[in-house]
């Protein structure tokens, strides 16, 4: 066995090249899709191999390697879904999902060698064996033994958003074979506010376990400031302020002060006392600031999560329902707060169901559902926008598309939703004889679209 | 660390299965100083204080030692997990091997804190029947309860001192134990009654002859059997290595 792997890794670029070809199906044998085929890699050097970095690309993305880490994987025929990563030498790890990276299939019992680039879809992992068992079934018996994973993710990603504070991409987790999230791809830029909208149950917890590296995901990758949480270690986290649980949780024993003290002394803060009396005032939280948290009330603990969050003066700030316990007075509080850290330049990412509060000061909105980002709303965004009531409004929404001065029409119900001059909208479709009943302009309600979009899910 | 360390044991003495153990430990050799059913028990004439911690230390450790230090140990992270404060604290910019190797070293160091307070109550439950010279042992060095002649106070507490710290030894892969299983179920509860049911099934395994050298129940009372310590130390501490770095590998990648 030994001597079969270092056979393996001691495959040159010349060996490589000289077997890239596209192989014919055996009959009854699964296919690829067309995206892998589309993915295979033009023959020139070894990625692995070669020195500099180099750019490969897809029809779907483009992935930059800098001398990528190997990894041996083998795929359970039985469970294809499933597969186990074994380094020469090193003990299994399971590999549950497979992450964007670039692939080589060793066929079983050969030198064949494919390779292929994977989507970064978790899901696409299954085809992935398929299509090894494909790949080695076209040269001889048996499933393909031995993938190559060239590079991970982490290492090898579809380009990030630039400038970006935090961005989450293609983020999945999955808890055994059940997912609770999949394919999140999201950013947020300094001074952005991104509210987090969801029912209950569709990941928005997990999602914000994710991105402050609580947890770890099954695939995918968070960056904070340009830096990986999950591989960059703990130094990434200096720019972050959370709050995870509502109410937040703190030390029962100890006064809301001390509290903070030990936040900040974990957070490597110095000479912190002027600072603490700061947000305590902030949060109107100094009459109490002497006392045991077990003695806050709902509301001074969850205003108390916040100071702590804030304390260190963080530029990436997460929240998970921060406004839940507070009274009305509070719930403004919080939320002048958070524009106003906004405002200041902080990336502020928070979950919520008070979307209409929110989308006053949000820049925009994402709506989960099943686990999946449905929608990203831009709040700031949106242009002037009427809606209009026609006898046919298919038929209307078509016409008004090939109107000049009259943009992005859609039908919402029974009414059709454009963009740009009313005047101009309805007269093309008075002339063209249609029975208009009502041109108004159409405020953006966002608990109305969100309700719509997640039912409609 | 150090801070991070006067932090953890704070947090130590305020955890409840803490609490109650160190005021069973010192509560129980005065029960047992006193147990009208002590000679029937033991066969046992106590001539000397000396001789109390040894019946406090022989009973403890049949089960109830071992059962408290599986508990703190297990309560050290559960608690915080079921107060949510591990949360507040993995978000700041501080590595979690940091904070479970604090956690682990309190953990190490609570068997000789129940050690401690259970010797200095058995000492208080030895002040009526005298501490000074004795002809007889203190049942835990020479000669057990015979002894091999007069013992002198500094002799007597010596010996008691040895077969403590070296009982504080016996109990580190039991803590080291119920940190792993905390960190692998956070869950108190959890935590605790696996490491009880992993004690409980290697006292079962001493059935076979050939892993018995290896388990950790046949060091249990290694504190009376200085012959074993050459032999039984060393395993014992590299049980608790290994469990603590386990425990640290899996907390390093943990969904919390």
């Amino acid at each position: 066995m030994l001597d079969y792997w270092r056979q393996i890794k001691n495959q040159r670029v010349s060996f490589f090249s000289r077997f890239i070809h596209t192989k014919k199906s055996a009959p009854g044998s699964l296919t690829a899709p067309a995206p892998w085929r589309l993915g295979l890699l033009p023959s020139g050097p070894d990625p692995v191999h070669a020195g500099a970095p180099r750019q490969t690309e897809d029809a779907t993305s483009r992935i930059t390697h800098q001398r990528p880490k190997a990894r041996w994987v083998q795929p359970l025929v039985k469970r294809p879904s499933t597969f186990t990563a074994k380094k020469p030498g090193r003990k299994k790890s399971s590999v549950q999902s497979c992450q964007p990276c670039l692939i080589f299939f060793v066929g079983y019992g050969s030198q064949t060698i494919d390779y292929a680039r994977i989507p970064s879809v978790p899901t696409q992992t299954i085809k992935l064996t398929r299509y090894a068992q494909h790949t080695s079934a076209g040269r001889e018996p048996g499933p393909a033994r031995y993938l190559r994973i060239i590079t991970p993710m982490s290492e090898a990603v579809a380009t990030s958003t630039p400038g970006a504070a935090l961005e989450a991409q293609q983020l999945g987790k999955k808890y055994g074979r059940k997912p609770v999230l999949e394919n999140i791809t999201f950013a947020v830029q300094p001074g952005e506010v991104y509210a987090l909208a969801g029912p209950n149950g569709s990941g928005k917890t997990t999602l914000i376990r994710l991105l402050t590296g609580l947890a770890f995901p099954t695939s995918g990758v968070v960056r904070m400031l340009g830096q990986d949480i999950y591989n960059g270690g703990y130094v990434a986290r200096r720019a972050l302020g959370a709050v995870v649980e509502a109410p937040a949780a703190f030390y029962p024993h100890m006064t809301g002060r001390q509290n903070l003290e030990m936040v900040a002394f974990l957070t490597g803060m110095s000479n912190v006392e002027s600072r603490i009396r700061e947000v305590l005032a902030r949060l109107e939280l100094l009459a109490v600031a002497d006392q045991p948290v077990r003695t806050y009330s709902l509301g001074q603990r969850q205003r108390l999560g916040l100071a702590s969050a804030i304390l260190h003066e963080p530029q990436i700030l997460i929240l998970d329902e921060p406004t839940s316990g507070l009274d009305p007075q509070g719930i403004s509080k919080v939320h002048e707060i958070l524009a106003e850290l906004a405002w200041k330049g902080v990336a502020v990412l928070l979950s919520t169901h008070h979307l209409r509060e929110v989308s006053a000061y949000s820049d925009k909105v994402g709506i989960l559902g099943g686990g999946r980002l449905l929608e990203e709303v831009k709040l700031g965004a949106k242009g002037e926008t009427y809606r209009l009531r026609v006898d046919d409004p298919p038929r209307a929404a078509a016409f008004l598309k090939t109107v000049p001065g009259v943009q992005n029409v859609s039908l919402r119900d029974v009414n059709v939703i454009f963009e740009g001059s009313p005047n101009v909208a309805l007269a093309a479709l008075v002339r063209e004889n249609y029975q208009v009943q009502f041109l108004e302009p159409d405020y953006f309600d966002l608990y109305d679209y969100y309700r719509e979009r997640v039912k409609n899910a | 660390m150090l801070r991070v360390l006067i932090w953890e044991f704070g947090k130590l003495v305020r955890l409840r299965s803490v609490q109650i153990g160190l005021l069973a430990a010192l509560v129980l050799p005065i029960l047992w100083a006193f147990a009208p059913g002590l000679r029937a028990q033991y066969g046992l004439e106590l001539v000397s204080g000396w001789q109390v911690p040894a019946l406090a230390l022989l009973t403890g450790m049949d089960f109830l030692f071992p059962f408290l230090t599986a508990m703190a140990a297990a309560e050290v992270l559960g608690s915080e997990v079921s107060m949510g404060t591990l949360k507040s604290v993995l978000l700041r910019p501080s590595p979690r091997s940091r904070l479970l190797g604090a956690k682990v070293i309190v953990v190490l160091a609570y068997p000789f804190i129940l050690l401690m307070v259970s010797l200095a109550g058995s000492l208080l439950a030895g002040l009526p029947f005298g501490l000074g010279s004795f002809f007889g042992g203190t049942g835990l060095g020479e000669g057990s309860f015979a002894g091999v002649g007069q013992l002198t106070p500094p002799g007597a507490f010596m010996e008691l001192l040895r077969a403590h710290a070296l009982a504080g030894v016996v109990l580190w892969p039991l803590s080291a134990l119920a940190m792993l299983y905390a960190v692998v179920f956070l869950s108190t509860t959890s935590a605790a009654l696996a490491a009880v049911s992993t004690l409980l099934l290697m006292r079962l395994l001493i059935a076979f002859p050939a892993i018995q050298p290896f388990l950790l129940t046949s060091y249990l009372d290694l504190y009376i059997r200085p012959e074993a310590v050459s032999w039984g130390l060393p395993l014992l501490i590299i049980y608790t290595v290994g469990f603590s770095a386990l425990a640290l590998l899996i907390f390093e990648r943990k969904d919390i």
